[in-house]
């Protein structure tokens, strides 16, 4: 077993990573470690410069970005250190600060996780380490108070600001720019967590710690230099989105819906307070505010995407829809995909409910296309029922009434299946047309009314409910 | 006990009183689900015009050989079951249907085992007085494993 892991996540940071590693191997020469890099799928030839200059590192090439949790995460999968840590790839190694960290963590077997000192390229401090982004610290930060009051000691409390990095102390959250992990807690406790792309999974992280009753702690045994992150308010505006998205998400997964709905407004609140003082500011002095003016407006125009949606861990909702008789016979068959996710079940007969005891199941409007009459209070209950319970994915086997369901279900933006019935064996039916315009999985269950994977005006086929 | 189903939607004469003529001149114990709208009044036989979906399972787990039309329905549940099936599609000609599509089904489907298809009336007298050579066949897996896993992909990756 090695002393020490170090994991660094690399995007398109060619020549400071080269900068980073080089400073990394000068220091570790007292402590046996093993260095891993994750290239994010990096167009700028990173991984070819690594495995040019520094054969020793063991480095995982992805195609895409897959998020800086799910990187890290992979590289813990091939980490044998007995402590882990997370470097950004945008830092500068100074002294002894790997082996200093290294005897800190011996000698404290109480810290799950500690973070050193870091600098900004002139040497002044960063403020690492935050507290926890309650909805208080989070109303602090959006409402500007910290720069009304700049000498109040309240309102800088949620940076930690007054605290020259000096002393030992315990905090909520370390930056995972230098976060040394002890590995072996990580076996109860978890790896990152994958749902958050950047920025927030490793605030996360620390509390899970937290709760599991390790310390989390900040040790000025060392320092380090972080290139990034000095300049808070030039940032692009897709990072503010990023951040609020963090923090909602933090709120959603430790404190419920509610507080993430309440975060999510008073970040929102924040965007435009910023928009109004730095549009007018902008007016008096164009040069320096109106960059910032145009980072909280664009951040303002898609703040929708700052909401944090359903955990990808959480089984996808299904809505399994098909008339009654032979259609619904042949819904059933797929049980085997049913079982995966949470489905509920709707068909126009109540009876059928008693196929599929102990899930729920909606009776809807029963319509054919001989009784057109029906069809108009058929489509407004279908519409009602799919916006009530939003599925992620709607899957039918027909007939008019599951495409009704998928046309309903496209105006509120659920994934479509068709599964034309197996009767139909010489062309679809009328219904089952229609759906190739509305359905993204189109499928007949005969081959030979298949088209071929590029032809989009027939349907596909993947194989029969029998 | 035999088992006739003809489907919720239209009525199937045809069939119905090859059946019950058929049933006149044996002592097998009939119950037929005829739909709504037929003319024709069977004399052999119990008739219910729809039946629940929960008598439908019971009275085709009872019967020792199932008669129907050629809908998906009941060729899924015979199978499910393992019960012999016969089956008459529906001809359009004879106002039985919007269109022949049965004929279709019946021709995919009289390949499986376990089901028999009767063109006509004549065909189907000489397939019920033969009932005790029909053999049925369960059918106890799901969907194809093919199908099974397009459709997760689908709901996982999206695409």
């Amino acid at each position: 077993m090695k002393d020490l892991s170090i994991i660094i996540v690399s995007f398109n940071t060619r020549e400071i990573i080269k900068d980073c590693l080089s400073s990394v191997f000068l220091s570790i020469t007292s402590i046996s470690c093993e260095v891993i890099v994750i290239d994010n799928g990096s167009c700028d030839d990173s991984a070819d410069m690594i495995k040019e200059e520094f054969p020793q590192v063991k480095l995982i090439e992805n195609s895409k970005n897959k998020g800086f949790a799910a990187a890290n995460n992979q590289g813990f999968k091939i980490a044998s250190g007995k402590y882990w840590l997370l470097l950004n790839s945008d830092t500068v190694i100074l002294g002894d600060v790997l082996r200093k960290s290294f005897e800190y963590m011996e000698h404290n077997p109480l810290v799950g996780m500690m973070g050193c000192r870091v600098l900004n390229k002139d040497k002044s401090i960063q403020n690492t380490c935050f507290m926890w982004p309650s909805l208080l610290n989070i109303a602090i930060q959006s409402t500007g108070l910290g720069r009304v009051f700049p000498n109040s000691k309240f309102f800088k409390r949620e940076r930690m600001r007054g605290w020259n990095r000096d002393t030992e102390r315990k905090v909520d959250s370390i930056t995972g720019c230098y976060l040394l992990v002890r590995a072996a807690a990580t076996i109860k406790i978890g790896v990152l967590d994958e749902d958050f792309f950047f920025y927030g999974e490793e605030t996360d992280w620390c509390l899970r710690f937290s709760q599991a009753g390790y310390e989390v702690k900040f040790a000025p045994v060392g320092d380090i230099i972080h290139l990034g992150g000095a300049s808070g308010d030039a940032i692009h505006f897709s990072r503010k989105i990023m951040l609020s998205q963090a923090i909602v998400r933090l709120q959603r997964k430790h404190n419920g819906f509610f507080a993430a709905v309440i975060s999510w407004a008073l970040l929102l609140f924040e965007c435009v307070v910023k928009s109004c003082v730095f549009g007018f500011a902008s007016l008096i002095n164009h040069e320096k505010f109106y960059p910032i003016f145009k980072k909280y407006f664009c951040a303002l125009l898609h703040f929708n995407m700052a909401w944090a949606g359903k955990s990808k861990k959480d089984k996808k909702s299904l809505f399994a829809v098909a008339s009654s008789g032979g259609h619904w016979m042949q819904l059933r068959r797929l049980e085997q995909v049913f079982d995966r996710y949470n489905t509920i079940y709707a068909s126009p007969k109540s009876d059928c409910s008693q196929d599929v005891l102990g899930n729920r199941f909606i009776k809807i409007v029963d319509v054919n296309r001989w009784r057109k009459i029906d069809i108009p209070y058929a489509c407004l209950h279908m519409l009602y029922v799919i916006m009530r319970i939003k599925p992620d994915v709607i899957i039918t086997t027909g007939a008019l009434p599951g495409l009704l369901a998928l046309i309903a279900g496209r105006i509120i933006g659920s994934r479509c299946i068709w599964i034309d019935s197996i009767a139909n064996s010489e062309e679809l039916s009328m219904s089952g047309k229609v759906a190739g315009w509305v359905a993204h999985l189109w499928l007949t269950q005969w081959e030979h009314l298949a088209g071929n994977s590029s032809d989009k005006s027939k349907p596909e086929y993947a194989g029969k409910i029998l | 006990m035999i088992f006739v189903a003809v489907g919720t939607q239209l009525p199937f004469d045809r069939l119905i009183e090859a059946v019950d003529t058929w049933s006149g001149c044996s002592l097998n114990e009939v119950i037929a689900q005829v739909g709504t709208g037929g003319k024709y009044k069977p004399q052999n036989i119990l008739c219910y015009q729809s039946v629940t979906t929960s008598d439908f399972a019971r009275f085709c787990s009872k019967a020792d050989i199932i008669v129907a039309h050629a809908g998906m329905g009941v060729i899924l549940t015979a199978r499910e079951l393992g019960k012999p099936l016969i089956i008459m599609p529906r001809i359009a000609k004879f106002k039985e249907h919007r269109n022949n599509h049965q004929l279709a089904t019946a021709r995919h489907f009289g390949e499986l085992d376990g089901i028999y298809v009767a063109d006509n009336i004549k065909r189907l007298h000489i397939l019920l007085e033969g009932r005790d050579k029909l053999l049925g066949w369960r059918d106890t897996k799901g969907a194809s494993e093919n199908l099974v896993n397009r459709i997760c992909d689908f709901i996982d990756e999206g695409k």
